[in-house]
């Protein structure tokens, strides 16, 4: 028994990494700011209906089949060339149907530049009504029916390359709630397949990600930032995603890995691993969701962290910048099929 | 305490606020999704019995008869905690 008692709440994970502007740092692609502010009414996407041109795409990422029509040649030469073996020129039957439109306004959010000191990265709004999610930042509105399966996405004139970034931030966005709602979860984490099995290692930003890819030479690398986990007949399951940086290729792979580890990241001067509590390990999860826990859905994603946990115990890895971190998680069986 | 979140001296969680209780320890996220917060043992037990039907003498009855503790700590303790509870919205 406990003696003395002492009732004790512990905002264990008030970390910068768990704050909302934190999180809105990741999983974004910068953009250049607009001059003026539009939010997007329940009526926005009734108006918005010039197609930026004649083509369609199919895109696929696990159960999540979409068609996106409506786009210019150049925007669908664009998204072939990004997204490799997750696009097809024929959408999957029953995909559901994205259509792409001229906005018809110069642009959604203002950049908040320098705002009390603080540079914005990227802002993201996210309105739910019903089951319609409306999704806009700087240079795109997109909706999606989680219901109907059907959405449109309105895309701004914009420096650089608006589709680039308005395609893949909306389905960034689409994905993480799409996946929740199945029981999966998008993670900000690096992804490491060896010998067959998926190790993901997760953390907030310079928590050594990409270090922990860098070190695992001749191993599979299923991505440096986002990672779907979602549940297959075996269990869990990690898989590559089509998002990243402006530059990095596709991943060469949209096959599931067995799960064999969920490492939190720490940099050290040692290399580690401490078992965390299964409420540790789920808190320590969640804060690695970027988009669903910000649009009140922290409840769904506690029930799936909770499941993951049960499954696969989240540890903390600390480690220094050496490859030796993985001699120490196969010394506990953690590296080896 | 504000009477809004103690009615009748009833203390009950937030009822929008997520929370699962893994081994005796509570994770709770409100819908907010700002903070993730995690409880220790006892944290948890006084959250599990949040339920707005117990007044929270009765949750010290509890905390009393669960844990080897004085029941002037414990009265402290708990009233305490669910300050700290109402000062983060976590009560309603």
């Amino acid at each position: 028994m406990h003696s003395p008692v002492r009732i004790y709440r512990q905002p264990i994970l008030r970390a910068a990494g768990f704050r909302r502007r934190a999180r809105a740092r990741r999983g974004f692609i910068p953009v250049l700011a607009q001059e003026s502010e539009f939010h997007p009414g329940p009526d926005y996407f009734s108006r918005a209906i010039h197609p930026r041109g004649e083509h369609s795409l199919g895109f696929s990422l696990s159960d999540l089949h979409l068609a996106f029509e409506g786009l210019a040649e150049g925007d669908r030469n664009l998204l072939q060339a990004r997204y490799g073996i997750f696009v097809a020129d024929r959408p999957t039957e029953g995909a559901g149907r994205i259509r792409v439109v001229q906005a018809g306004v110069p642009g959604f959010l203002q950049s908040r530049h320098q705002e009390r000191g603080v540079p914005e990265i990227y802002r993201l709004e996210q309105v739910w009504r019903g089951e319609l999610l409306t999704a806009y930042a700087y240079e795109f509105a997109g909706c999606f029916d989680f219901v109907s399966h059907r959405g449109q996405l309105a895309i701004a004139p914009s420096q650089g390359d608006p589709v680039h970034r308005a395609v893949e931030n909306f389905l960034r966005v689409v994905s993480a709630h799409w996946f929740l709602r199945r029981g999966g979860l998008l993670i900000h984490a690096s992804g490491v397949v060896r010998e067959g099995r998926a190790h993901l290692f997760f953390g907030p930003s310079s928590s050594g990600k990409t270090t922990v890819t860098l070190l695992s030479d001749g191993d599979l690398i299923l991505g440096d930032d986002l990672i779907l986990l979602r549940e297959s007949d075996s269990g869990f399951a990690a898989c590559a995603v089509p998002f990243r940086g402006l530059y990095r290729e596709p991943p060469q792979t949209d096959q599931a890995f067995p799960l064999a580890g969920l490492y939190r990241l720490v940099k050290d001067r040692d290399d580690f691993l401490v078992d965390l509590s299964p409420s540790l390990g789920a808190a320590e999860l969640m804060g690695s969701l970027p988009f669903v826990m910000e649009a009140g859905r922290g409840g769904e994603a506690l029930e799936t962290a909770s499941r993951i946990v049960r499954e696969m115990p989240v540890r903390r890895l600390h480690f220094r910048k050496s490859a030796d971190f993985w001699r120490l998680l196969q010394s506990q069986g953690e590296g080896k099929g | 305490m504000t009477e809004s979140s103690a009615v009748g001296g009833a203390p009950r969680r937030h009822p929008t606020a997520g929370f699962r209780i893994f081994e005796g320890q509570a994770t709770i996220v409100m819908p907010d999704g700002s903070f993730i917060h995690v409880l220790n043992e006892i944290g948890s037990r006084v959250w599990d019995l949040l339920n707005g039907q117990r007044t929270e003498s009765e949750i010290v009855d509890r905390i009393c008869a669960e844990f080897e503790t004085s029941r002037e700590v414990a009265e402290k303790d708990v009233r305490e905690f669910l300050a700290a509870l109402e000062a983060n919205r976590m009560l309603g």
